[in-house]
């Protein structure tokens, strides 16, 4: 009997205006969404190859350990075309640096060359899905009731020998049986979208995660179903019904996610970016005092012939003379654990700063539980791995990398060798630095004495008296290191595994509204006064 | 006549239930809003000093260093939070506020996100114009979906008509009347969140924010009458009112959601243009065949004499590949604001999208605040080239070989900081502000009247029975 009820609902509901609206909108919508968010997706990845052919390539380039500074570069996530979560904001580098942990990424992840057009809110798949079904959910549930009882049906029906519970049983089943097509055809014009995309592949368990997907919209649309349905018992009129319905579709979708995270907010102050970064710039101030000490009583350290400095230590010599080279080699054995000292004392504040990051996300978090299209779209960012657990774990995971890497150079004693920062091999250098001039101009100028009253007199570049070629003094003819034996950074999939409790507490919400929303409806229907 | 059927509507409206629940959602969206907007504000100022006295304190180190590492130096232009956000931000969290620029060029635009926390999802802010465009905008189409419709069904339309009323006067009495309804929804939100912005104290009361509150409030009554000449048309569309519904909930979804996919779209397929990948390259193409066709020399460097002649060919070379990239990225830089133009051109079907460019005008904000500034700041940098070459000609001690970017041959001397120029933004004015916003105004009401000229023709074959 439930079946035949479904039937006739379904029906009626197949050769409405309703459905083929609903039809029609869902073909109109769906694939421009996904032809955009494939655009996009498209752009990051061309965006990534590029970082990560640099990456490599400057990898490469490497002559000294003090440049060995790794640049994790991460793939866009395939899933994002369905729920873009927050990929578009998170930066897709992270450059390891010893004196400084890493905590949040670098670069463009947005895919859009045009940084203008980030100003058009183009909203993913996931998200014009919850708005169309749930609107959908309510428009074909608001009447359920009252619109049969309106039209007189209602007692008519129960006039028969059929109790209420299979009328109201039927009539639920038939609703849904109207929704499930159209959400399968969402799902399909999509997955078709992406299977005709060359540059997108999806593996097994990413289509795994389209279908979990699948089932979690079902039971967004459940819970909407569930309050329609709800309305229209309680409601005097079905003309009352929609009207209520069409606020609360208003008010969970549009109005209670914005008044949600600009609560969070205006709640929990940030600050700017640029104060963090001055704090850590005191830190860096005090490390180099502590360098100059160290520096000054080491002689000799700056009578360079070739050198090269960069960023976070770097600092390549060639063709420098034993002494100074030797102590160069001192200063970074002292020096260098110093600065990965100082780094952890940056991570003081830098932790500051990500706990009040992640206090804002969690009260956002905690107030979208009072809406079941922000569960929604915090499961499918978690299922997509696109939400700010996978984010906040992947960072975490890339500072465990940086700890294997300075266990690494520790283990290997890199601080205290020359391939630190020289790529001459020992032998080489020579003992002092008028023994240099001394070969190097043919014995015409024997020491530092005579070769600044030589350039005082010829009043320019000693190129010309520069007569015996010094290869090892120059960069370019030594090979670059051989990192095979460097750890590497073991991919971090964000995948559905990692999240899945997570999922389970917000899904089990949606769970429990719907199956509160339902005994609220079998209770209400059981009371319907039919008349 | 007209008066009666105006003023019965409107009695009819205000008790109705959806008027009541707008107004009440309005005013609890409308209060929140306000009061989160105060803090916001304020901490958005306070982190805006903090920023802006370290780019003063940095300045002033370098004023201390010499006048040519003022000059080269790329400097950070971050645009101050504005007082009107309020009314409407305009998006200024998605559109470029932070310019860099140095005495000879000005390079590039950016979006800061200092400020934003990348761990949340991207959401709108609270503001009269986010309120007006989704709230509103769906309450006018609930009251105005069965104006026609619903009557027919209710059988009172053809008792109306039997009367000594014309069909052209009944229907603008109804427009009217929903537009009066509407405006009456909003104004005591509006009013109450003045009330609360006025309290809290960070409102400056001048002719300025006279002027965009009572060009808000003219910008929504035009965005009203368009919405209820789109409900009207979906309630002559049809003879049942549930259909009406189904079609101006439809347009509604498709204004508010897919305009700007629809803009997105337009932009890549339509409207393409290079990408960062190919412009570098270009650059990189044009540097390397300008570094090939150097004289021998143009890379030696003495950084304690200015005169070494070299620095000549130096100077020569380095402004050379400036102005190769400034030319391509330039031209890059144009062809990205075409587009952004066009794609926002395409969202002007949706009367939302028209509501949010005459306030983004009427506020001085969003984009046409980054134009202005953009091109502001490229007279300044002229300006300071020249101060910075005035200054230099003095210097006996400099060459005036000019370097855009390397203190090698130029004056160093110091200067005082009170004597520096510094670019401080010019506001649009009154005047600007309405030439810019006057198409987007002009729409609206070519909206509103065609929309209703249609509706008056259906009408008028509309059955009744």
């Amino acid at each position: 009997m439930i079946w035949h009820i479904a039937k006739k609902e379904l029906l009626l509901n197949l050769i409405s205006a309703r459905f083929i609206l609903a039809l029609l909108l869902c073909l109109l919508l769906i694939p421009v969404t996904m032809i955009v968010s494939v655009d996009s997706f498209n752009n990051q990845y061309r965006t990534y190859q590029v970082a990560k052919d640099g990456a490599e390539k400057e990898q490469n380039s490497w002559r000294v350990y003090s440049a060995v500074r790794p640049t994790i570069v991460l793939p866009p996530q395939p899933l994002s075309v369905f729920c873009q979560g927050i990929s578009g904001q998170m930066g897709h580098s992270v450059k390891i640096k010893l004196g400084e942990k890493p905590m949040l990424g670098e670069g463009q992840t947005n895919g859009r060359d045009n940084p203008l057009l980030l100003s058009f809110f183009s909203i993913d798949f996931v998200h014009i899905v919850a708005i169309l079904i749930s609107l959908l959910a309510l428009i074909f549930s608001y009447d359920l009731f009252s619109g049969e009882k309106e039209n007189g049906t209602l007692k008519l029906m129960l006039s028969n020998s059929i109790g209420k519970s299979t009328v109201i049983a039927g009539k639920i089943t038939g609703v849904f049986l109207t929704l499930i097509p159209i959400l399968l055809l969402c799902y399909l014009i999509s997955v078709l979208i992406i299977l005709f995309t060359p540059q997108i592949s999806f593996s097994a368990s990413e289509w795994f995660a389209v279908f979990i997907l699948f089932l979690s919209s079902f039971l967004f649309m459940a819970s909407f179903v569930g309050m329609g349905i709800l309305v229209s018992v309680k409601s005097r009129s079905s003309f009352n019904g929609i009207v209520i319905s069409l606020f609360l579709w208003l008010w969970f979708l549009f109005l209670w996610p914005n008044i949600a995270i600009y609560f969070a907010q205006s709640n929990v102050k940030i600050g700017m970016l640029d104060q963090l970064q001055q704090s850590m710039d005191q830190y860096d101030q005090e490390l180099y005092k502590k360098r100059d000490e160290i520096a000054q009583k080491l002689p000799e350290l700056y009578q360079y012939w070739n050198a090269n400095g960069g960023d976070d230590g770097y600092i390549e010599l060639s063709g420098s003379p034993l002494p100074t080279m030797d102590n160069n080699r001192r200063l970074m054995e002292l020096f260098e654990p110093i600065r990965i000292e100082y780094a952890d004392k940056k991570w003081a504040l830098q932790q500051e700063y990500l706990d009040k990051l992640e206090n804002q996300e969690k009260i956002a978090r905690y107030l979208s539980f009072m809406s079941p299209s922000e569960l929604f779209g915090h499961i499918s960012s978690m299922i997509c791995g696109t939400g700010s657990g996978s984010y906040f774990e992947l960072l975490n995971q890339t500072r465990i990398y940086r700890d294997v890497l300075i266990q690494y150079f520790r283990d290997n004693k890199i601080f205290s060798s020359f391939i630190y920062f020289t790529p001459q091999p020992e032998r080489s250098f020579f003992k002092t630095y008028d023994d240099l001039l001394n070969v190097v101009t043919g014995g015409i100028c024997k020491n530092r004495q005579e070769l600044k009253t030589w350039m005082d007199a010829h009043n320019g570049s000693w190129s010309v008296i520069w007569t015996v070629p010094y290869p090892e003094g120059s960069y370019s003819t030594y090979p670059p290191l051989d990192l095979s034996a460097l750890p590497k950074f073991t991919r971090y999939k964000l995948g559905i595994d990692k999240s899945l409790p997570a999922i389970f507490t917000e899904a089990g919400t949606l769970l429990i509204i719907f199956i509160l929303l339902f005994s609220l409806i079998y209770n209400a229907c059981i009371k319907y006064d039919v008349r | 006549m007209l008066k009666t059927i105006i003023l019965t509507d409107i009695k009819q409206n205000i008790q109705s239930l959806k008027l009541q629940i707008t107004f009440v959602i309005m005013l609890v969206v409308f209060t929140v809003g306000s009061i989160a907007y105060v803090f916001q504000y304020r901490n958005a100022l306070e982190d805006y000093r903090k920023y802006s006295s370290k780019m003063q304190d940095e300045l002033k180190m370098k004023a201390d260093i010499n006048i040519t590492k003022l000059a080269v130096e790329k400097k950070d232009y971050l645009f101050s939070p504005l007082l009107n956000g309020f009314i409407d931000d305009a998006k200024s969290q998605f559109i470029p506020n932070n310019i860099k620029y140095n005495a000879y060029n000005v390079y590039e635009y950016s979006i800061n996100r200092k400020t934003s926390n990348p761990y949340l999802f991207l959401s709108n802010e609270l503001n009269w114009g986010f309120i007006l465009s989704i709230l509103t905008s769906f309450a006018v189409l609930l009251l105005s979906y069965n104006a026609i419709s619903g009557e027919r069904e209710l059988q009172t339309l053809k008792l109306i008509l039997s009367n000594s009323v014309s069909r052209g006067v009944f229907l603008f009495g109804k427009y009217l009347s929903i537009v009066i309804s509407g405006v009456l929804m909003v104004l005591p939100g509006l009013l109450v969140s003045l009330i609360i912005l006025l309290l809290s104290g960070i409102l400056k009361v001048n002719t300025l924010l006279a002027f965009q509150i009572t060009g808000f409030m003219v910008a929504a009554t035009l965005f009203i009458s368009a919405i209820s000449a789109l409900g009207l048309f979906c309630s002559v569309a049809s003879r049942s009112a549930t259909v009406s519904l189904l079609i101006s909930l439809s347009l509604w979804s498709v204004f508010l959601i897919f305009s700007p996919n629809l803009a997105v779209f337009a932009a890549d397929q339509l409207f393409k243009i290079k990408n960062s990948e190919t412009v570098q390259s270009e650059v990189n193409m044009a540097s390397d065949a300008i570094n090939k066709a150097a004289p021998e020399g143009s890379w030696s460097m003495n950084g304690n004499d200015p005169f070494f002649e070299r620095h000549e060919l130096r100077a020569k070379n380095v402004t050379d590949l400036m102005n190769s990239e400034k030319q391509i990225k330039d031209e890059w830089y144009n062809n990205q604001f075409g587009q952004y133009e066009k794609a926002s051109r395409v969202t002007y079907i949706s009367p939302i999208s028209l509501l949010g460019m005459v306030s983004e005008s009427l506020m001085g904000s969003g984009y046409p605040r980054f134009r202005k500034n953009w091109s502001d700041l490229h007279t300044f940098q002229n300006q300071f080239l020249t101060w910075f070459k005035a200054l230099d000609a003095k210097d006996p001690k400099s060459p005036h070989w000019y370097n855009p970017y390397e203190d090698v041959s130029t004056s160093r001397q110091k200067i005082k900081f009170e004597e520096i120029p510094i670019y401080t933004e010019r506001m649009m004015t009154i005047p600007q502000r309405l030439t810019t916003a006057l198409p987007g105004i002009m729409l609206l009401v070519v909206y509103s009247f065609l929309l209703f000229g249609i509706t008056v023709v259906m009408f008028n074959r509309y059955d009744v029975r």
